[in-house]
């Protein structure tokens, strides 16, 4: 991966982590974003930054909300956690659907199953239903 | 991929329980936000499947 393309990828990531939001398209390199979205770095939809692992802009998938009220999204459960792993934070409140998962002092808190459909050669033929 | 309560039952796919997925989600994306992240191999991400204990075909990447 090329210098500009880890820039304009720790541009996106920092904004979702700080924001729990992209950063508008219009002011990204075009040409770096597609090169961004050809390796499966970012997915685009609709002109805009539509997820960057474990991050997604869409509000329909797994919560994630910190002690402090801040607030991010991912597509699924494993992103999810992997937003609580990359925030590195203690505790938060992943809410997927209608099932609720605390986690508390750095451990999961409660039971639940996690489903996966999809085999994981296909999971980027549709990235947002594994 | 969906997460459900641990008394739901539901067909075909696999399921993973919370501390498994736990485990993969920190080694998968704990280094994201990492100054210094490079992409992995697909090698690599396999190889992290497998240390949380996903193996077998239906966890075998492209």
């Amino acid at each position: 991966m090329r210098a500009e393309e880890l820039r304009l990828r720790r541009t996106i990531f920092t904004a979702f982590a700080e924001t729990g939001e992209p950063p508008p398209v219009g002011s990204l390199d075009a040409r770096v974003l597609a090169e961004l979205e050809r390796r499966h770095v970012v997915v685009l939809r609709d002109s805009r930054i539509w997820m960057a692992h474990p991050f997604a802009a869409h509000r329909w998938g797994t919560r994630v909300e910190a002690p402090d009220g801040r607030v991010w999204w991912g597509n699924c459960a494993w992103d999810g956690l992997g937003i609580v792993a990359a925030l590195d934070l203690r505790s938060a409140v992943v809410t997927s659907g209608d099932v609720v998962v605390h986690m508390r002092d750095g451990a999961v808190v409660d039971d639940a199953l996690f489903h996966v459909a999809v085999p994981a050669r296909h999971w980027w033929d549709d990235v947002e239903h594994t | 991929m969906r997460l459900l309560r641990s008394e739901d039952s539901v067909e075909g796919g696999a399921l993973i329980g919370m501390q498994q997925l736990w485990d993969v989600a920190q080694v998968w994306y704990g280094d994201r936000l990492d100054p210094e992240w490079r992409p992995r191999t697909r090698d690599e991400s396999q190889r992290l499947l497998a240390d949380a204990g996903l193996v077998g075909e239906f966890w075998e990447l492209p």
